[in-house]
């Protein structure tokens, strides 16, 4: 499974990043979500940034600690955060600014997929984020 | 028109001109021939898209459909009422705002 | 600990004559009654902005007020109220913007802000999270709201600030003066933004980073996925995302509720020039939206040659359209882009400026106004020099620009001379673009609305061209067919009433009229009254609500009777009650306002005579302090 975006179709709406930020925070906190809208200014053109699950992910590779591993019925590579020391090595690897660091807990945040169902997919209204199986 | 047919303007708007695929044309139909007549005229014209939004699953005219005749609100329980030479209809999706 | 979730809990108090900024606590029993936005403000107001206090002095109060479903899960979830007494009408005031400003404020932890005083030189009030300071504004005083937000951005090295800004109109205390919000959404009416100007604030800037909480996480994300769902497969949806307002432009003209030359019609011969296909044909870049909201009514557009090349902007609504076209008697839509844009940058209401030239270009055509009294410009109907220099002469108040700027009912009281009977207003705002003759709900709701002609505290649109199935969905089949017929006046007063309950709601909690709630027709009062409990954890039987609904609405009446508002002022030009309509499907028509004023106020429990509240409503509503002071 993996994410299609297709930037040409959003509008800046936010949905993606309230619902994903939501589902894994409990709360509506932007600056958590996993996927990012990326804008020239206010009027766009926008691009949802969102981890690419890439097969030889640069981020599991450079984690010290074996934190980041490939969940296989998704094939999303995920975070455990109990394994993960903060040290933002992935954060340097990864080449679409699509992990990053929780300044208050320290450990590091990325797309995992919503473990099957992601959330930003089912509540994009445009079809600019959609869920490929 | 002759004695037995008449012709009537159709004007589409909103995303009914994008379904449709044009923004009017020219129909020709039988006298007596009604609002219904003239909608399922253009629905078999245009296809199952179009037809979609003119009618209801039940064959009725679509609740959101808004259609004036020569200017004027035609409400749905008149929709089989004859037409007449000339006339000119606009469908509209239906829509509000301020 | 404030005891909802949903809210901030917090708001600023901020005293622009000392030049201090303090945390507030939010009431909650204020919440429990009121809600938030309007309701918030309506109370500020009551409590300390009395009869004796003018609207431009320093002891008024500016509100900025969001509410608690604002930047959270729900569709549409954009919106922030703005509420001051108004210095165009004198009486209660307030104007509403979507986009990301008011969701900003609440990622940065404050429900509202309170302004208060007067700043001895220009200041913006700067919030990051929780530092909040006043910061000096002289080098952006005089400046557009677009030149503002951009150096305010740079001083801040951050392009992500969110910003409500003045621009020259509100600084030249032009009395229809809007506050502009990110993304140049406009909190066009009433003239907040002359509030603004009056108190030497050019701006606030916002930038929040925080979490918003709401109560019950499973119910909420649940309740929200299905309004999301329910709005993206509404009959209407389809439509509105397309095209946005403009996509009624073309409707309204033949239901003869399209204001063509100050209202002497309801149809503009040319309408297929200035409507959405010709908007998106000409000018489309791409589609946009407001925080949360999965409609995506607006659109960027950017002229590609021509006059006025180059002019790029967003939020072409529906109303400037009318305003600066078929209004004006123009139906270049070039210019109508320019207009707006002007209008955005200066910070005009494009309704009230628009409605302004027009009124004017009537008494040019009866031969009532005069070249010396124009300074020399020939008010000609249609001519679009006119038009964008009339603008920017009310923006920076020169010459005749100058009477314009004080609104249209002061402006033909100045003329005299038969004026009077043009200008197209009720309590001092200029009415937008809807004839009553052409939909009765709408005349009504221009009558009693509580912020002057308005038809956005009422928001009929069951009857605009009829929703027969959400009529009978909500009224029960005896309504039909009436509910559903824009010319009919049988169960309007109802529609009426129970649209400003509503509507009062929506702007106490937060949302957008133009999506779910009123132009979809979706959302309603059980919807609401479970997403407000959902979030904040208070107990919202829908009863509850339409009480505080009601409230709201009675309390704002109040208000305006203090202000000397009686049922004589709720009243409608005689072009609509007595002049018929020449046009469409609103030939011959008149607006019957008597009668349906007469239920209106039946329905209230309003007092036919004086057009107030009677004391037993208020007891009900909780508002035995206003029967003091009314004097029930």
């Amino acid at each position: 499974m993996y994410l299609e975006i297709q930037a040409q179709k959003c509008t800046g709406c936010r949905i993606c990043e309230n619902f994903c930020s939501f589902h894994h925070e409990g709360v509506i906190w932007p600056q958590r979500s996993r996927v990012t809208i990326l804008a020239q200014g206010d009027n766009g053109p926008f691009v949802p940034n969102v981890c690419r699950q890439c097969e030889d992910a640069p981020c599991a590779l450079a984690c010290p600690v074996g934190a980041i591993t490939l969940h296989e019925p998704t094939e999303a590579w995920v975070v455990d955060v109990e394994e993960c020391v903060g040290c933002g090595a992935c954060v340097e690897a990864c080449p679409f600014d699509a992990i990053f660091l929780d300044g208050e807990r320290g450990g590091s945040l990325k797309c995992d997929l919503c473990r099957g169902e992601p959330e930003c997919a089912a509540m994009c209204p445009t079809g600019a984020i959609r869920e490929v199986v | 028109m002759s004695r037995h047919m008449i012709a009537v303007k159709v004007r589409y708007h909103n995303i009914l001109r994008k379904v449709a695929g044009r923004t009017e044309e020219s129909i020709v139909l039988p006298v007596g021939a009604s609002l219904h007549n003239a909608l399922e005229h253009v629905g078999d014209r245009h296809g199952p898209r179009l037809r979609h939004m003119l009618f209801a699953p039940e064959g009725n005219v679509a609740s959101y459909l808004v259609i004036f005749r020569n200017r004027t609100l035609v409400p749905h329980d008149q929709a089989h009422a004859p037409l007449a030479d000339g006339d000119e209809l606009m469908f509209f999706p239906a829509i509000s705002g301020g | 600990m404030f005891p909802y979730r949903g809210y901030a809990g917090k708001w600023l108090y901020v005293d622009l004559t000392a030049g201090k900024v303090e945390v507030r606590e939010y009431d909650p029993e204020l919440a429990q009654g009121y809600l938030g936005g309007n309701g918030f403000g309506t109370r500020l107001l009551w409590e300390h902005v009395g009869p004796e206090v003018d609207a431009l002095a320093p002891e008024s109060l500016l509100i900025f007020a969001t509410g608690p479903l604002c930047g959270t899960l729900v569709p549409n979830a954009g919106r922030v109220e703005v509420i001051a007494k108004s210095p165009l009408t004198g009486i209660y005031g307030d104007a509403n913007a979507g986009g990301f400003f008011g969701p900003e404020l609440k990622f940065a932890g404050w429900d509202a802000i309170v302004v208060r005083g007067r700043s001895p030189s220009p200041v913006y009030l700067a919030v990051q999270d929780d530092r909040v300071e006043l910061r000096d504004a002289g080098v952006l005083w005089g400046h557009t709201t677009s030149e503002t937000e951009a150096a305010i951005r740079r001083a801040w090295d951050d392009p992500q600030v969110k910003t409500a800004t003045i621009g020259p109109a509100g600084e030249n205390g032009v009395r229809f003066a809007s506050i502009q919000m990110t993304p140049q959404r406009s909190a066009g009416r009433c003239g907040m933004g002359t509030v603004m100007g009056s108190k030497g604030l050019k701006a606030v800037a916002v930038r929040g980073r925080g979490p918003i909480y709401v109560a019950d996480l499973a119910r909420f994300h649940e309740l929200a996925v299905e309004l999301h769902l329910r709005l993206r497969a509404n009959p209407v949806f389809p439509a509105v995302s397309a095209y946005g307002t403009p996509g009624i432009v073309s409707l309204m003209d033949p239901l003869g509720r399209f204001p063509t030359k100050n209202f002497q019609m309801g149809s503009f011969p040319e309408v297929d020039k200035i409507n959405a296909e010709a908007l998106q044909n000409r000018a489309l870049v791409r589609h946009l939206s407001c925080f949360g909201c999965p409609i995506g009514c607006d659109k960027l557009y950017s002229l590609p040659d021509g006059p006025y090349a180059g002019t790029s902007l967003r939020s072409v609504e529906y109303e400037t359209l009318n305003a600066m076209g078929a209004n004006v008697w123009s139906a270049d839509l070039d210019a109508i882009l320019a207009a707006n844009r002007l209008c955005d940058d200066m910070g005009l209401d494009t309704i009230s400026a628009g409605r302004a030239i027009g009124f004017a270009m009537e008494l040019w055509e009866k031969e009532i106004l005069n070249l010396d009294e124009t300074g020399g410009l020939a008010l000609r109907w249609g001519d679009v020099d006119v038009l964008l220099r009339l603008l920017g002469m009310i923006a920076r108040r020169e010459g005749f620009g100058n009477l314009l700027a004080e609104g249209m009912r002061q402006a033909a009281q100045v003329i005299g001379r038969g004026a009077e009977q043009y200008a197209m207003h009720v309590k001092g705002m200029e009415i937008a673009a809807q004839d009553g003759r052409a939909q009765k709900s709408m005349g009504l709701a221009h009558a009693t609305s509580n912020r002057g002609a308005d038809h956005l505290k009422a928001f009929p649109v069951i009857d605009e061209t009829g929703y027969p199935d959400e009529a009978r969905r909500r009224y029960g089949e005896e309504c039909l067919p009436e509910m559903a017929q824009p010319l009919a006046i049988k169960h309007k007063p109802f529609l009426v009433k129970d649209g400003e309950d509503f509507g009062a709601v929506v702007d106490s909690v937060g949302v957008c009229k133009s999506g779910g709630t009123f132009v979809l027709a979706e959302i309603y009062w059980p919807d609401i009254a479970a997403a407000v409990e959902a979030a904040t954890g208070m107990d919202m039987p829908v009863k509850r609500l339409k009480r505080i609904g009601e409230r709201i609405y009675n309390l704002q009446r109040c208000y305006n009777a203090v202000h000397g508002i009686t049922r004589a002022d709720d009243r409608l030009p005689r072009r609509f009650t007595e002049e018929p309509s020449p046009s469409g499907n609103a030939a011959g028509q008149i607006v019957e306002l008597e009668p349906m004023l007469e239920e209106y106020y039946q329905l209230r429990e309003w007092d036919p005579e004086t057009g107030w509240p009677t004391a037993e409503k208020l007891r009900q509503l909780g508002l035995e302090d206003a029967i003091e002071r009314l004097d029930l």
